[in-house]
């Protein structure tokens, strides 16, 4: 009786265990992961991203929805709120002005957790990060509306929506130079730069990021750079790259900086203490206006520019999708391009992605020392790039 | 069976045996926890802290000194009553208070007063060579703090205090960008330029709203950083309020400024910029947060102001506010004249024990505590690897420096339930205060503080130093007193009580402000 008694525990024990077994492989497969994949799948049915709606009919539709929030990597965004909600009444924005690379930790943390609690994002993707780690994925997703998308350049509107050409370049303080004081890239690494040339810290600034790394993507250019500079070719020693050489060179030089913020006061303002040379943001030529006194280097040997598109996206999950697409047609100046949603970005420094809207900027790309930004490469470099820069910036961060 | 049943009898045993041993520690546990003495500390409440008790912080706290700290809330609306109300209460109600960091609920004189009657406990018997508090009374410029936190030799509080280079600039003049956008101006950089702009937000209606209702520069009497005419007069000659608006001459010598014709003129300018509606007067006797109201307010009315903290006048939680100021850095006056005062570190109340209270020598276990290292970290950033940590080398700070600790999660003017919200004893060192890494967020009002204060720290007057020397201590000292009259002299001339252009009246003030001369 006993033995039959424990047999019969153990099997039941045995089907238990089974039971248990299948139990977690089913839930295995409904797994949270697994689970968001759906749950995109069914957003993006419903947000319908390819519709024709008209701006009408998405007002009437966002009228029923909540407070549309962006995480925006710029702050003339708050201008464009500004606007938006008088030609609008009745809806609301709220922007949160961050750095593109926390944009991306906080969307992964959003999807991770599945709190969707952001409907857009405007950033530009200057490692490549935007695009493999959430437009890939399906965290992300480009809105691209009907009847503007014809009147895009090319290259403006396909994974991802650019709506306004930005880059990262040099300036000089025309407080204390009345012309462009240098010519090749690699005087910037003589010992009167010493402390005089001024940028963000490549590493908590996304396109300044993308401006070293482009710079190091083009290793073979900066080397015949050196050789115009200085009359003999570069020594470079194996296992290096001409780009790094350059870097850490220059490095020595740079006093490094939170943003391009700081960087234009540091150029341009009376009490900026007074650099010679600014790396930053083009889009920052708006504060000339204001009486900020710097001007962009348009031509340098190799390059003086690395293009950074900003680009708008809707967030996968986004709860207020039609405010979403509302606001991204506005952004790009609506079906005629004469919406005021574009105006605070048509200023210096900025070029139009569209093709019935002139540049803003006084000088075309075309006319300028530029590369564009290489996200494949960038992402694929990603590691090793950080590291170079965390090893450089130990040593010349000011103390 | 047999064998079966001594098996059940030996389980039974073990289990009451487990039973038992699990009840004792509880038991034990909870007499050691009966027994451990309560400090019960008043504090005002703060919408950012979700509970004292239950905080962080104050389990920290409790752990390390073994006490067990209870709070009672200080009554909202009659803060001073109740403190006055507590000093004279039955023995051992509370036995420590801890004030806001804001320096909101008692008056320096207030303090003065309760500690003259005899109402509060003189920490000096509880105070040993290596308590953190005797530590501190060395540190910080060249006044040391046994000088400024002591009266008479006795202790009767613990400071809080701001060490950041933010606090270290008495004002930055901070400009509405949008206005100046809307009419095509520049940032100003002389008194005239800052003339020229103030005119024209005056009667262009840059806010867009068809009323005459634009307030170009405001001005409050309540402190000096807010008092915007500090900032101009700054343009002419070195105006430090701080330190009794002493200057060095030309030969060297340590003399009052208010009286050179250089001041004069830059009161001549203030006077007139009052006169054509430029300064404006009708918020000169607002208090602090009335001024917060008007610049906060959605009908975007403020042209310009001072302060030394953006966020002294801007709600930390309201970006599109805080994005449409901008700094200007300090003017430049003809004669080249380009200045910005620097602060000595000012301690202010952190906590006090009252004379009445129960467990002084506790309290005083506990808030002296909070002085060192670790707890002034969670103080400020709350738990250790959750909230912060300590930062890579390589990493930036908010001023561009190396930065020390890099935040994880910012609860500095959010809602949490890690430390106080900077009430009760606080001084974080400088290295500290300084080296937090920027969260990335343009509206961050720490990251904009030190963007502006760098642009002033270049200005500050190269001869400061002379200021805190021993030799002329108390020359300082007696212009830093006779302030009351030259600040009001100063106030009339600008708001039209007197005529600045009447020798007379100059005269008549020269002798106001120094009448040994």
């Amino acid at each position: 009786m006993n033995k039959e008694c424990n047999m019969i525990s153990r099997k039941g024990i045995m089907i238990l265990c089974m039971m248990l077994m299948i139990g977690l492989t089913g839930c295995a497969d409904n797994g949270p992961d697994s689970r968001r994949v759906k749950e995109m799948e069914q957003w993006v049915q419903t947000a319908n991203l390819s519709g024709t709606e008209s701006a009408e009919e998405l007002y009437q539709a966002a009228l029923e929805e909540d407070t549309l929030v962006i995480y925006s990597v710029s702050s003339r965004v708050f201008d464009v709120k500004d606007t938006f909600e008088k030609e609008y009444p009745g809806l609301t924005v709220e922007v949160k002005d961050i750095r593109g690379d926390d944009i991306v930790n906080k969307l992964l943390d959003n999807y991770e957790k599945g709190e969707f609690c952001c409907d857009l994002v405007i950033c530009s993707d200057c490692d490549g990060r935007l695009n493999k780690e959430l437009l890939e994925p399906g965290i992300l997703y480009p809105y691209i509306p009907w009847d503007i998308a014809p009147q895009m350049k090319e290259g403006h509107a396909d994974r991802e929506l650019v709506f306004v050409g930005e880059a990262l370049m040099f300036f000089y303080n025309e407080g204390v130079f009345d012309k462009q004081p240098i010519s090749n890239i690699w005087e910037l690494t003589e010992e009167q730069y010493k402390n005089r040339i001024i940028m963000a810290n490549p590493l908590s600034s996304f396109s300044t990021y993308g401006f070293c790394t482009a710079v190091l993507s083009e290793s073979d250019k900066i080397a015949e750079a050196y050789e115009e500079y200085s009359g003999d070719a570069l020594v470079i020693p194996e296992g290096k790259t001409a780009g790094e050489i350059f870097w850490e060179q220059a490095v020595k030089n740079i006093v490094f900086t939170n943003s391009s913020d700081e960087v234009m006061e540091g150029i341009g303002s009376a009490g900026g203490g007074g650099y010679w040379i600014g790396i930053m943001i083009s889009s920052k030529m708006r504060y000339q206006e204001l009486g900020y006194h710097f001007a962009p280097i348009y031509r340098l040997n190799p390059l003086s520019t690395v293009y950074t598109p900003n680009t708008v996206t809707i967030a996968g999950g986004s709860k207020n999708v039609n405010a979403a697409k509302l606001f991204v047609r506005y952004l790009l100046g609506e079906t005629d391009g004469t919406g005021e949603g574009i105006v605070p970005f048509r200023t210096e420094g900025t070029w139009s992605v569209r093709m019935d809207i002139p540049d803003a900027n006084s000088v075309p790309l075309s006319e300028i020392d530029c590369i564009p930004i290489n996200e494949e490469y960038l992402y694929e470099n990603m590691d090793t790039m950080s590291e170079f820069w965390k090893e450089l910036l130990k040593e010349n961060v000011t103390p | 069976m047999k064998q079966l049943l001594k098996n059940k009898f030996i389980s039974v045993l073990l289990i009451c045996a487990v039973v038992a041993i699990i009840s004792y520690l509880y038991i034990n546990r909870q007499q050691q926890e009966d027994k451990r003495t309560i400090v019960t500390i008043a504090v005002r409440q703060d919408d950012n802290v979700q509970n004292f008790d239950t905080n962080y912080y104050t389990k920290w706290l409790e752990d390390q000194t073994g006490y067990d700290i209870r709070f009672e809330y200080i009554s909202e609306g009659y803060e001073k009553e109740y403190l006055y109300a507590m000093l004279n209460s039955e023995r051992g109600r509370i036995d420590a208070v801890f004030l806001p960091e804001d320096e909101s609920l008692l008056t320096e004189e207030e303090f003065s007063n309760y500690a003259g009657e005899g109402l509060l406990y003189d920490m000096k018997e509880c105070m040993t060579e290596d308590c953190h508090f005797t530590a501190l009374l060395e540190q910080y410029d060249s006044i040391s703090m046994r000088e400024k936190l002591s009266e008479d030799g006795s202790f009767y509080y613990i400071p809080n205090m701001d060490t950041t280079r933010k606090n270290r600039n008495m004002q930055v003049m901070w400009i509405n960008m949008g206005w100046l956008k809307e009419l095509g101006l520049k940032l100003p950089e002389t008194p005239e330029e800052l003339c020229t702009v103030l005119l024209a937000f005056r009667g262009s209606d840059p806010n867009g709203n068809g009323l005459s209702d634009e307030l170009p520069l405001i001005s409050c009497e309540s402190s000096y950083e807010l008092q915007s005419y500090n900032f101009i007069l700054n343009a002419y000659i070195y105006n430090d309020p701080l330190h009794g608006r002493l200057y060095v001459d030309e030969n060297g010598n340590l003399t009052s400024a208010v009286t050179e014709p250089a001041f004069r003129e830059g009161l001549r300018v203030c006077a007139n910029m009052y006169a054509q509606g430029l300064l404006t007067e009708e918020c000169n006797h607002y208090s602090k947060r009335q001024l917060m109201e008007l610049v906060n307010s959605p009908l975007d009315c403020v042209g310009a102001f001072t302060s030394q903290s953006i966020a002294d006048m801007i709600y930390p939680n309201c970006p599109d506010i805080l994005a449409r100021f901008i700094q200007i850095p300090p003017l430049t006056g003809a004669t080249g004249e380009q200045n910005a005062v620097y602060c000595d570190y000012e301690p202010s109340v952190g906590g006090y024990i009252p004379a009445n209270s129960a467990h002084p020598r506790e309290a005083f276990e506990i808030m002296d505590l909070m002085l060192s290292e670790e707890a002034a970290l969670v103080a400020s950033f709350g738990e250790e690897n959750e909230d912060w940590k300590f930062s890579e080398s390589g990493d930036l700070s908010t001023y561009s420096s190396q930065a020390m600790i890099t935040t994880l999660q910012y609860i500095t003017d959010t809602v949490q339930n890690k430390h106080y919200a900077g009430a009760g004893p606080l001084v974080l060192s400088a290295e500290h205060a300084n080296g937090v890494t920027w969260n990335g967020n343009n509206s961050l009002v720490e990251y904009l503080d030190a963007r502006a204060v760098r642009s002033y720290e270049g200005c500050y007057y190269e001869d400061r130093e002379l200021f805190t020397s021993e030799e002329r201590l108390t020359y300082v000292q007696e212009a830093i007193d006779a302030s009351e009259q030259t600040d009001k002299g100063i106030s009339q001339f600008i708001f039209g009580e007197r005529d600045i252009t009447s020798d007379e009246e100059w005269a008549d003030f020269q002798n106001e402000v120094n009448p040994s001369e």
